[in-house]
């Protein structure tokens, strides 16, 4: 990926957004937001502050928005008393049990997690039993000292709201080709003949309904975060024994593979493969 | 076979300032040990490079510590052997045939000078060797009590025992046997025990109100260590969001123009500030979690030096770029914190010494791993330790650091505590290392040397994967 970093004027019409909730004053907050929308086509983030657990979720389903965006600690400078964590559980369930029509909640959204926590760090590739409840993770001193950073975060988080839609979509329309091989863009089982028929074994023996992030926590984790089926680019240069520092022409290389071998499934934008 | 040498320490606290280096020079070009046969001088022993000895060989190898290179000798060793019987010189006139005898006479040498430097190096409190335990100068109340026993023991073992004489008008058998047990002890040595026993005890009170003062002071520095903890972690949201306005700010004007200028600057500066302030937040943070990580000296030592550069440059002192003897230098799990605090210590040290010395200053570090044990050697060309107080730097309070006075803060009370060295001891030991004042490097003046125990080869294992 090109290591320039563009500078996006903010536009007006911003489909996609964000709704970030951070415990700490707003001029201590909004410049996090803004540096990663300064980095971001098309991409809104909305700063409030938590409200009460139940007050904060209906919050979620009136609004509706694209994604939600956490700060680790909620209950620091507030009078809330819960955390990030719990509040991602309970929309995942409210999101599982919509799946099944159990509940009249709006839908399955990415939930980011942000956190000035330096152990983050460490932890940061999701856990590989792919039940993690963030989609992504990001330590807040990255942005500040790291405008690539910046704009990989903003880059992911964009593609995390397109393809969580795009995963609805495919999850209502109930085509008789499996939902994992409609996500990772394929239109007819014959196409998927060179992969492992185990990988969509995961999904098929499933008696109810899967809401999105169950499909999009498995394809970040297992197929785009960790080399399988799907490599990035430099685990390319590596198996095609080049040093891509050395290879001035690896971009014209790529071009010629790409129309053939690019992923173009969900999730594309933010993990390139 | 005669055999005389004189020993030269080079140490500026030997020897004035003025005159260090021409004689250490002087030491270069005309130290070592000669040897002459029958009057003659066999070359090239004691020349300038020649290392019979293994003199030099062995001050690299830096096992064993004190002085006892080449140039810390002036000397020479005088055979006798007008026969040619035993020592034999070589066609080539360089040399004494090697045999069974010419060995033994090098070995000889070797430890007699070596014994010589031990016993030197006792006396003056140094550490012999690198890996010398228990290394303690001073009695204390334990080994007084100690002593006491033994001279009760002593005096009542058999051979000692003077049997109480009994009364020649009572003749009962009862009596007799009652007074077997019985014995009597002189009374110089009771008068001894007492002595010993006193001493001890005022020893025990004066070491119970030092370690209850060490703890009282070491409960008010863990508090402010949670304190600086809490701190750290608040002010970093405020911090970074500043440096976020100050770049998207300056991104708002050209370069070129003033504005662009001034906000590329408030730009840098927050952003130094920021990563400042980063590092102790990871190094206070690491003191929460329970699994320690084996510590990669590398990374440690750029870490701390990136965030001391600043401090540094203000005082205009030179950090020269680390020397590491090794690709792999990793220590066993150690808190990221307390590397920090030995860095810091060493470092604060330093820099008094270096004020007090009144020189451009400089620091060097040293990195290495040798016997199992990793090490850290911290120099600075400062004013140096004077031999006086080379025993109590590591003890707790001794400071020569002016009083803090009734006006300075806190912060000022706290630098000069002399806890600094104490508590760089307490770490290092705590893991089963140590640290020692050692010869310091050419441009150099005082040394500190830390060492832990290196990683274990699985931890290392894991560590690089």
């Amino acid at each position: 990926m090109s290591s320039e970093s563009k500078l996006i004027p903010a536009s007006s019409e911003t489909p996609l957004w964000y709704l970030y909730i951070d415990d700490e004053d707003a001029n201590a907050v909004e410049p996090y937001a803004d540096e990663v929308m300064d980095h971001t086509a098309e991409l809104r983030i909305e700063v409030a502050t938590p409200q009460s657990f139940d007050a904060q979720l209906q919050d979620f389903n009136d609004r509706m928005p694209d994604g939600i965006l956490l700060d680790l600690r909620l209950d620091r400078e507030t009078d809330v008393s819960y955390r990030a964590t719990a509040l991602a559980q309970e929309f995942r369930t409210r999101a599982t049990e919509k799946a099944s029509a159990v509940t009249e909640w709006f839908g399955d959204r990415p939930i980011v997690l942000w956190s000035t926590d330096e152990k983050l760090r460490n932890s940061f590739t999701p856990d590989k039993t792919g039940h993690d409840l963030f989609d992504l993770r990001c330590v807040k001193d990255d942005i500040v000292n790291d405008e690539n950073k910046a704009a990989l975060i903003g880059r992911q988080m964009k593609s995390l709201a397109i393809s969580y839609h795009t995963l609805s979509q495919i999850l209502v329309r109930n085509s008789t080709l499996p939902v994992l091989w409609h996500a990772l863009g394929f239109s007819s089982l014959d196409e998927t003949y060179f992969l492992d028929p185990r990988i969509e074994a995961v999904f098929e023996r499933r008696d109810t309904v899967l809401p999105a992030h169950e499909y999009a926590r498995f394809i970040v984790s297992h197929l785009l975060e960790h080399p399988g089926p799907l490599i990035d680019e430099k685990l390319l240069a590596a198996r095609l024994g080049l040093d891509l520092e050395k290879s001035a022409d690896f971009a014209r290389l790529l071009s010629y593979l790409k129309p053939i071998a690019a992923y173009n499934g969900v999730f594309a934008e933010g993990w390139p493969r | 076979m005669d055999f005389k040498a004189y020993y030269f320490i080079h140490l500026t606290e030997f020897v004035p300032r003025s005159v260090f280096s021409s004689i250490k020079n002087t030491a270069e070009e005309r130290g070592g040990i000669r040897l002459y046969r029958n009057g003659y001088r066999v070359l090239p022993y004691g020349e300038k490079g020649d290392d019979w000895l293994g003199l030099d060989a062995s001050t690299r190898n830096r096992t064993f510590l004190p002085q006892h290179a080449t140039y810390n000798f002036f000397g020479f060793v005088e055979l006798n052997d007008p026969e040619g019987e035993v020592f034999e010189e070589t066609a080539s006139r360089e040399y004494l045939l090697e045999n069974e005898t010419s060995k033994e006479l090098q070995d000889f040498v070797y430890r007699s000078l070596m014994a010589a430097v031990s016993r030197i190096a006792d006396l003056r409190g140094r550490k012999v060797t690198a890996s010398q335990q228990g290394w303690k100068k001073s009695t204390d109340s334990n080994q007084r009590m100690s002593a006491a026993v033994d001279i009760l023991k002593a005096a009542t073992s058999p051979s000692e025992v003077v049997p109480i004489t009994t009364d020649p008008s009572s003749t009962s058998n009862e009596d007799a046997q009652a007074n077997q047990g019985q014995v009597t002890i002189p009374t110089a040595v009771i008068a001894d025990v007492v002595a010993e026993l006193t001493d001890a005890i005022a020893d025990d009170k004066e070491e119970k109100k030092a370690l209850i003062e060490e703890v009282a002071m070491l409960r008010v520095l863990s508090s402010l260590g949670m304190v600086i903890g809490e701190f750290t972690h608040e002010v970093k949201q405020t911090l970074g969001a500043t440096t976020l306005n100050a770049k998207r700010l300056s991104r708002m004007f050209p370069a070129e123009s003033q504005e662009g200028r001034v906000l590329g600057q408030l730009s840098q500066n927050l952003g130094r500030f920021n990563q400042y302030v980063s590092y102790f937040d990871r190094a206070v943070q690491d003191n929460n979690r329970r699994e320690l990580d084996p510590q990669d000296l590398h990374v440690v030592v750029a870490n701390w030096l990136k965030s001391v550069a600043p401090s540094a440059e203000r005082l205009k002192i030179t950090l020269h770029e680390p020397v590491f003897e090794d690709d792999l230098i990793v220590s066993c799990p150690i808190h990221t914190s307390e590397w920090a605090s030995v860095l810091f210590n060493f470092y604060s040290n330093a820099i008094k010494a270096i004020r007090r010395a009144k020189t451009p200053g400089e620091i060097g570090i040293v990195v290495g791993r040798s016997k199992g044990q990793v090490f850290l050697e911290f120099s600075d060309n400062g004013d140096g330790v004077p031999d006086g107080n080379v025993d109590n730097i590591f003890n707790a309070f001794f400071t020569t650091s002016t009083p803090a006075g009734a006006y300075n803060d806190d912060q000022d009370a706290l630098q000069g505590s002399g806890l600094g060295l104490k508590i760089v001891r307490d770490i290092a030991q705590s893991y089963g290392g140590e640290v020692s004042l050692t010869d310091a490097p050419a441009g150099f003046v005082t040394c500190f040397r830390v060492e832990f125990p290196e990683a274990s080869a699985e931890l290392k294992e894991q560590y690089v994967l």
